[in-house]
């Protein structure tokens, strides 16, 4: 078995639209160890995403290899997780729901998934019904008692004096509640949703958010709970498509410490896409850098994007600020721009005496450790 | 020069009342207070009754003072308390066979509605399917795009020579009536779904065909709910015109019947009860798709 977790071997991508064929990824190998938490940077176009859907399994290669822990990647399964920016969510599921999803599943079968399909119709029905002769102020996001929950300060995790860890007490239910009971399906999902109901905390969600809908929730809380939906079924790696870029500052700096706490927690390899230089630096522990435009070895420009730049950012728990200010980064991402590196630039441009000896930097290269 | 002060203060109020709400009803974004709302909903259902109460008035009148030209013009437009009496002889009072008409046709058409309708709300599946694997769309999508072409009206003598004139060529028609659009709605709103959101079930652990029933079906219901809503009046028409060709019992089969003695007074009862029932299941529908309130939201 491959000591590396991912190993990607001169994998090309290309799609052939009306006779004109274009290269999104020109022989690109890509290594990446356990418990690394991979950025990848590049202008639009440039096959970032290309790269995720591969190791995802959306998509294969028209050469070249992916393999993920020493399998071949041939389809979408549970080995990865994924938090795209939008569309992270089951709209139709509360977030207690969502976060269940992937753990009810792995417990029931289909018949009892669609059996089951419409006794929770007649329960929603029936809460719809009961609501609507509630009191006005009544919010409809708190369908616990108080006492459902009891708090004990100080029990969170060591060294964090000030957490408050909820944990859930089952609430009483009524006969009928308890006689739907006969279905598996609803005897699972609620068993679940109680266990799952101590994640919420973890993820600095408040009770009342459980029974809310994700269009309820500001788009930092839709992607906690995206990131807790994939985290909790502990997947073999994490991959992150732009997930914060429709957040604004102040909320992606919230996430990335978010993310990153979760990588520690739960030792994630993470496979992170995004526009933002400063939080690819911020975030990984390597940084890769797409181009569109490259030169190969005889300076002839090449097609197809490559690792222009593949750095090693991250040691230990510093936080790489550092490497974001270095001038020869800052120079590089100003030659790439918005539009890539350009055919004429030549390779020695990009040579840098950075820190880190293991940097690799090839004008038309892609293979990177 | 300087401006008088009482010329500028004339002006400033006039600047203010130029921008004073005004006729705020013709305003795009407009927000009526609840009694305007309900005013405005209920006036055209007085002006419609005030004017056929005119009519009636006006028919009677003309009989009363013009005896040379009799007509049946007061047939035709019978009065509310004629009206009345005539939906209660059909309600309440039994006939020469001790049936209440008004209830057993009602019965006898909405059972075939529903037993049409719920075939129809089978469509939903095949739409889904459609939408969701390809080699389904392949097989189906044409034949539905054709079927749905196919005026529905015109199966109707075939249907009754095929199935002969029992229930199943009512049902039949509003089926076939129905189902195909039902099906291709189902199908394209399928395909609205983000494929993201399939990614994202099968990391989580889904199969095909639990990512097809936990999270494409959810997401489909309220949208087809409002499908089925609209497609009520259709299939309520193919009921009544089966019913009006060959039955012996059902609204559409009473009024056919009716017509032929100009029984206005209870013809029009007959139509205004069809019309409720619908109107009562057209509500309903539209309250349960009110209750998926994400659907507006995503």
């Amino acid at each position: 078995m491959s000591e590396y977790f991912i190993d990607a071997q001169k994998v090309c991508v290309q799609y052939t639209e009306e006779d004109e064929t274009r290269t999104i990824l020109n022989n690109i190998s890509l290594r990446v160890r356990r418990g690394e938490l991979i950025t990848v940077v590049g202008p639009s176009g440039c096959g970032k995403s290309t790269m995720l859907r591969l190791l995802l399994g959306a998509q294969f290669p028209n050469a070249g290899t992916v393999l993920i822990d020493g399998n071949k990647v041939e389809r979408v399964g549970p080995d990865c997780g994924i938090v795209y920016q939008g569309y992270s969510l089951f709209p139709h599921l509360s977030v207690l729901d969502n976060i269940c999803f992937g753990l009810v599943l792995q417990q029931t079968n289909l018949w009892q998934t669609v059996s089951a399909l419409p006794v929770i119709a007649a329960e929603d029905l029936t809460h719809a019904i009961a609501k609507r002769f509630r009191k006005k102020n009544h919010h409809h996001s708190q369908p616990l008692d108080e006492d459902s929950f009891s708090k004990n300060a100080g029990s969170g995790n060591a060294g964090s004096g000030a957490a408050i860890a909820v944990s859930y007490v089952a609430p009483k239910r009524s006969p009928l509640s308890t006689a739907l009971e006969i279905f598996p399906y609803i005897r699972i999902r609620r068993r679940v949703r109680e266990e799952a109901y101590e994640y919420l905390a973890d993820i600095g969600l408040e009770r009342a958010d459980a029974e809310k809908y994700p269009y309820e929730l500001s788009g930092g809380m839709r992607q906690r709970v995206a990131i807790a939906q994939a985290v909790i079924m502990k997947p073999k790696i994490l991959l992150m498509d732009e997930p914060f870029g429709a957040l604004d500052r102040t909320r992606r700096e919230e996430m990335q410490d978010f993310i990153h706490q979760q990588w520690k927690k739960h030792n994630l390899t993470v496979f992170f896409v995004t526009h933002d230089l400063d939080e690819a630096v911020k975030l990984g522990t390597r940084l890769i850098c797409l181009s569109q435009y490259w030169c190969d070895e005889n300076q002839n420009p090449g097609h197809g994007s490559k690792i222009v730049v593949d750095r090693k950012v991250l040691g230990g728990d510093i936080l790489p600020s550092q490497f974001g200010d270095t001038p020869e980064f800052k120079a590089l991402i100003n030659e790439i721009g918005e539009e890539g590196l350009t055919p004429h630039h030549h390779q020695s441009q990009f040579k840098f005496d950075l820190s880190h000896p293991d940097a690799i930097k090839e004008g038309g290269g892609g293979s990177c450790v | 020069m300087q401006i008088p002060r009482a010329v500028a203060q004339a002006k400033a109020k006039a600047t203010v009342k130029s921008h004073a709400p005004h006729l705020t009803f013709f305003r795009t974004d407009s927000r009526l207070p609840r009694w305007a709302d309900v005013a405005l909903g209920v006036l055209p259902f007085i002006l419609i009754v005030a004017l056929y109460l005119w009519g009636c008035w006006y028919v009677r009148d003309q009989e009363a003072h013009n005896t040379d030209s009799a007509t049946a013009s007061s047939k035709l437009m019978p009065t509310p308390v004629q009206m009345w009496d005539g939906f209660k002889s059909t309600a309440v009072e039994p006939d020469s066979r001790g049936d209440l008409r008004l209830w057993m046709d009602t019965a006898a058409s909405c059972q075939r509605f529903a037993i049409g309708m719920a075939f129809v709300a089978f469509g939903v599946v095949i739409g889904l399917y459609m939408g969701t694997f390809p080699i389904v769309e392949s097989l189906f999508y044409r034949f539905f795009v054709f079927a749905d072409k196919v005026p529905p009206l015109l199966l109707l003598p075939i249907l009754f020579i095929v199935f002969d004139v029992g229930e199943l060529s009512k049902v039949a028609l509003v089926v076939i009536g129905v189902l195909p659009g039902v099906v291709l709605d189902a199908c394209h709103r399928t395909k609205e779904i983000p494929h993201e959101q399939f990614y994202k079930a099968q990391t989580l652990g889904a199969s095909e065909s639990e990512i097809a029933w936990s999270v494409i079906f959810p997401q489909l219901l309220p949208k087809m709910l409002g499908t089925l809503r609209l497609n009520f009046k259709a299939a309520w028409c193919y009921v009544i015109a089966g019913e009006s060709i060959a039955a012996a019992v059902g609204i559409g089969y009473r009024i056919f019947v009716l017509r032929r003695y100009v029984a206005m007074d209870i013809i029009i009862p007959y139509v205004i009860w069809a019309t409720l029932i619908m109107f009562l299941l057209d509500y309903i529908f539209q309250w349960l798709e009110t209750r998926y309130k994400w659907v507006d939201q995503q």
